[in-house]
């Protein structure tokens, strides 16, 4: 039962949601999502905003959360406190989208619209200008090797447990994923050559 | 920052031991080693950094493709975003039958006599009809389990199942308020007052307005007419009105 328990986020500490999110648990990577976008998408709605940007936006928040508690520059104190921080990065990201000239060139009437950024301890986004390439280059990848990967790197599944699930032995699957990667990298190579 | 390197020779067993860093699998000696080999030699770090964003972004890949599952799961079937608290992503579900047993409540109580308040809660009070269970998920079992007792209208069963789940977690809105439905529908108000109590103050609870119709109708139960006036004025439930003015009569 505790088990069961513990795949609750609203029912976890702090370490454990911390874990939790760098395991890629996806029960509480979906509870996270679900309870916390009905009030940013309401914010960005009432801000001049519509539905697919509030989705954009929280989404965009929702990846920084992750990287941040994965690296561990962010780390909440319980659920309530990792709530705010979804929402204070999800309205700062709106208020810089705001600010910017590809909306003011958008709109012509401005409206009164609270500008503010909100700093509570959110750490700056570091751009890897690499990623851009490296995520071009990871859909270029074929399905089988993009299911291995994920399996192992996301779901954070053994060797063990992959060759089981495949039906494979677990020699043949490092062999792969070591095959994958090798592929993996000659196709971010030429991203990034064809971006240099 | 280290230009991420994707195209030097890399063989496997270099790869695996890169990979072991990255993912944290090296003992304290090996990681030591490693990072004083990442200082001297700039092809090792460069080639650790390529791969370390090779691996963030096949995660990123995988978790983008994540919210976007989870993002159609929340607009549902009825293209609208539910507003839920809940940590029990549960459907709630109103039963049919629900005006007849309220009928058949009002019946036995005026048959029964009784006071004039708990008349009027037999007339209004009609059991929260729970939530739509899923028991091949495997998740909150237990909870799911005690839900399909209280459908059953096995109260005591469901309580006893659902307090033991609520020592662990006392603040969570679906505990609190289904013990409070539980215990309203087993004829005991106060008990059931102890917990719907706790919901209001969560104010994103999806349970808010059924605990002020309930705590409302638990206090004219319990014979608390002022308390009861109190919560079913902060309740919309569309009774409301009509109960308040039978009250103040």
């Amino acid at each position: 039962m505790q088990k069961e328990l513990t795949n609750h986020t609203s029912l976890l500490g702090q370490e454990e949601i911390i874990q939790a999110i760098k395991r890629n648990d996806d029960l509480v990577l979906k509870h996270l999502y679900q309870k916390n976008y009905p009030k940013v998408e309401q914010y960005i709605l009432k801000n001049q905003g519509s539905s697919p940007q509030a989705k954009d936006i929280f989404q965009e928040a929702f990846l920084a959360m992750w990287k941040n508690v994965k690296l561990g520059k962010f780390l909440p104190k319980g659920e309530t406190a990792l709530d705010g921080y979804l929402y204070t990065i999800a309205r700062n990201k709106w208020t810089d989208f705001l600010r910017s000239s590809r909306f003011k060139k958008t709109v012509s009437v401005e409206k009164e619209i609270d500008l503010e950024r909100q700093h509570a301890d959110i750490p700056e986004e570091e751009e890897n200008p690499h990623m851009k390439n490296t995520l071009t280059a990871y859909s270029r990848l074929g399905v089988d090797c993009r299911s291995l990967l994920n399996r192992f790197y996301f779901e954070k599944k053994s060797l063990k447990e992959i060759s089981d699930e495949l039906g494979i032995g677990a020699a043949s699957v490092r062999n792969k994923k070591y095959r994958c990667m090798q592929k993996l990298r000659e196709l971010a190579h030429q991203e990034s050559n064809a971006h240099a | 920052m280290l230009k991420p390197d994707f195209h030097t020779d890399l063989s496997q067993e270099a790869f695996e031991r890169i990979e072991s860093y990255l993912l944290n699998q090296m003992k304290e000696s090996e990681k030591a080693a490693f990072e004083a080999d990442l200082r001297e030699d700039k092809i090792l770090a460069e080639q650790t950094e390529g791969l370390r964003t090779l691996i963030l972004s096949s995660e990123i890949h995988t978790l983008q493709e994540s919210m976007d599952r989870f993002h159609t799961d929340l607009e549902g079937g009825e293209g609208k975003i539910r507003k839920l608290n809940t940590p029990f992503p549960l459907k709630r579900y109103l039963f049919a039958a629900a005006i007849g047993i309220l009928v058949l409540i009002g019946i036995f109580s005026l048959q029964n006599g009784g006071k004039q308040h708990e008349k009027l809660f037999a007339s209004y009070f009609q059991a929260d009809p729970g939530l739509i269970t899923s028991m091949s998920s495997g998740i909150n079992y237990e909870f799911n389990k005690a839900m399909v007792a209280y459908k059953e209208g096995k109260y005591e069963e469901a309580i006893g199942s659902w307090e033991k789940l609520y020592q662990n977690n006392p603040k969570n809105d679906s505990l609190n308020y289904f013990l409070g439905a539980a215990h309203l529908a087993n004829a005991e108000p106060v008990k059931a007052i102890n917990y719907l109590k706790n919901i209001f103050p969560i104010e994103e609870s999806s349970f808010q307005q059924e605990s002020f119709w309930y705590l409302g109708l638990a206090y004219l139960k319990a014979g608390d007419l002022d308390k009861a006036k109190e919560f079913l004025e902060k309740s919309n439930h569309p009774e409301k009105e009509e109960l308040l003015e039978k009250l103040s009569q």
